[in-house]
């Protein structure tokens, strides 16, 4: 299998979920779009230097959150619309939007390394050794930078951390 | 876990899920550099001493020049155009700008949600030939949206007008576009070499968003023009040379049509004539085309009469289309013809693009015919043909026009319609500005 095959093969196993990871730290579906593009093209470019094609995921995840933060740093963008479904008549579903919308409201609010912790961890379901892996930081770090993004997050949305 | 973390869990992945399985774009991955398993050259190069001189003394010459600019503009370097262009994309402008998202700010009041359309949060520019995202602009703070920006013909130059949506809770509304905020402009130039340069650009008068300026930048992307007023105010039009600031207006005292400027077609290639839609927006903004007349301005008149300056021409058989599109080499002007929409009870839906003598008006030709055959009568009103790029006499355009369940962006030749691979298509369009059409899901823009 090429360089092409093989970074083709690794986009269509797991393109949605690292196009759903940006769009949760730019909020914006275009841009996480153009960001695992990028990533993958860097994928692709890098891949003869690569000394092990194991950890292809990991490298694209972190050129993925790479991208995430120099798009957030180079646009410095008015906070996204929240992309709630317009909720019908349903109390129910109204409810369910209005929680959903606070969360991801929240969420926003944090700064970009807690927000991606909190993705990396509650969303793609890292353990911590993948998630400071793919922060490029330690394993203490990612720990602090939860606990400190999770207490935020609690005083947003009035919940126990 | 806890109960946050719980929460954090199910919102974060229900938020996600807008972006559906199979709804991820295909990869596009770049030509390689140097093919799989070429050495590279080793060895030293043999340059005379005074080349290593030379370069080195440009080194320095470079890094000041750099600072200077990234000083004034801000400058990224960027791919150069994809080496991969055949037939459909040779000859054509090298780059788009593409309007993304076009989102809506939007709240929710009492459990409904209201929203209001935005033209553009932010604007990527894109390699025709291959897709490559080259750069994205997005509107200075406190600006939030690009309402109209155009493109040279060159595919190089781009202006951009960035307005402002504020907070608001009147009615209904939860954002309202800033109707007296100054419009801020900048100008994106593309070298030869694929790097862009980003500078504010200031025009010698203001512009606001209750002027509703339409633009066009000449061929070459060194004049800018704008039109304004009209219906019940003067009707202005004027031509700003932008390395000097120098500034032509036209205008004509009420009761004059708003005269509307429709992008890069807006323009003959030897930056002469100006054609200008003529629009007629009644009190409560009832909107009236006045489509069989398009207005061509001599820009080099002497004079600042608008209507002394121009030329009306009364277009035969011709359909409803403010956005008007002179050829380069200023004989013919294009635009929708004989666009029929689907009746009431019927599901055709059928148009086509009428070509007209600049000179006379009298019908020329019919191109790019269309016919759709919908499960309705809504399935198809909104499609429309329109025309973004021209070569010089007209025989090649690049158009959008209805194709299957898409509006779909492509090469029109001898009545030969050739999509092209690497722009965005979009679902069902509704016709706003030269190029630009918008979709349930937002708006997207084209300026060539």
């Amino acid at each position: 299998m090429d360089a092409s095959q093989a970074v083709t093969a690794i986009y269509e196993r797991h393109a949605l979920g690292l196009t759903r990871l940006a769009f949760l730290m730019l909020g914006d579906r275009q841009t996480a779009e153009d960001v695992v593009q990028d990533a993958f093209c860097g994928l692709y470019r890098a891949w003869d230097r690569m000394s092990d094609h194991a950890h292809a995921l990991g490298y694209v995840r972190s050129s993925v959150l790479n991208g995430s933060r120099s798009e957030l740093r180079r646009s410095r963008r008015v906070p996204r619309p929240l992309a709630v479904p317009a909720a019908a008549s349903a109390e129910a579903a109204v409810l369910a939007g209005e929680r959903q919308r606070e969360t991801v409201a929240a969420l926003r609010r944090l700064p970009p390394r807690q927000r991606e912790a909190v993705v990396l961890r509650y969303f793609a379901d890292l353990p911590e050794q993948e998630t400071a892996l793919a922060m490029g930081v330690s394993l203490g770090t990612v720990k602090s930078t939860t606990s400190r993004a999770l207490a935020a997050l609690a005083r947003m949305l009035q919940e126990e951390p | 876990m806890t109960q946050l973390e719980d929460r954090l869990r199910t919102d974060m992945r229900t938020e996600s899920e807008q972006i559906e399985p199979g709804s991820i774009p295909a990869l596009q991955l770049p030509p390689r550099a140097r093919p799989v398993g070429t050495p590279r050259r080793r060895g030293p190069r043999h340059w005379p001493a005074w080349v290593t001189a030379l370069a080195a003394a440009a080194a320095v010459t470079a890094v000041i020049a750099g600072t200077f600019l990234v000083a004034h503009t801000v400058s990224r370097s960027g791919p150069a155009p994809s080496a991969t262009g055949g037939p459909p994309v040779s000859g054509i402008p090298p780059y788009y700008a593409y309007a993304v998202q076009g989102s809506t700010y939007s709240g929710t009041v009492h459990g409904t949600q209201y929203g209001d359309s935005v033209i553009a949060r932010y604007v990527t520019i894109r390699a025709t030939a291959s897709g490559k995202l080259l750069r994205t602009v997005s509107p200075p703070a406190p600006y939030n949206a690009f309402e109209s920006f155009a493109g040279a013909a060159n595919g190089r130059t781009f202006v951009f007008a960035a307005n402002r949506y504020r907070y608001t809770k009147t009615g209904n509304e939860y954002y309202k576009l800033d109707q007296r905020t100054p419009l801020k402009f900048m100008i994106l130039r593309i070298t030869p070499s694929g790097h862009t340069q980003l500078s504010p650009l200031s025009l010698p008068r203001t512009l606001t968003e209750a002027q509703a300026p339409t633009l066009a930048l000449s061929p070459d992307g060194a004049k800018l023009a704008v039109a304004y007023g009209g219906s019940g105010k003067p009707a202005v039009v004027q031509v700003i040379t932008l390395a000097s600031g120098q500034m032509r207006q036209w205008t004509s005292p009420p009761p004059a049509a708003t005269p509307v400027l429709g992008g890069p077609g807006a323009w003959t290639s030897d930056g002469r004539t100006l054609a200008l839609g003529q629009m007629s927006i009644q009190p409560g903004g009832v909107i009236r085309t006045a489509p069989t007349q398009m207005r061509l301005l001599n820009t080099t008149a002497p004079g600042m009469n608008l209507a002394a300056a121009s030329k009306l021409v009364t277009l035969h058989a011709a359909g409803s289309f403010p956005w008007p599109f002179i050829t380069p080499d200023g004989t013919k002007l294009i635009g929708e013809t004989g666009h029929r929409p689907a009746r009431p009870g019927t599901t055709t839906e059928s148009g086509a693009l009428g070509v007209y003598s600049a000179r006379t008006g009298t019908l020329l030709q019919v191109i790019g015919r269309w016919q759709q055959h919908g499960r309705g009568p809504r399935f198809f009103n909104q499609a429309h043909q329109t025309v973004v790029w021209s070569n010089p006499s007209g025989s090649r355009l690049i158009v959008e026009m209805p194709r299957g369940k898409l509006n779909e962006v492509g090469i029109l030749t001898a009545d030969k319609f050739t999509p092209l691979a690497h722009v965005p298509q979009a679902p069902l369009l509704n016709a706003i500005n030269s190029g630009g059409y918008q979709t349930s899901g937002g708006y997207v823009g084209f300026a060539w």
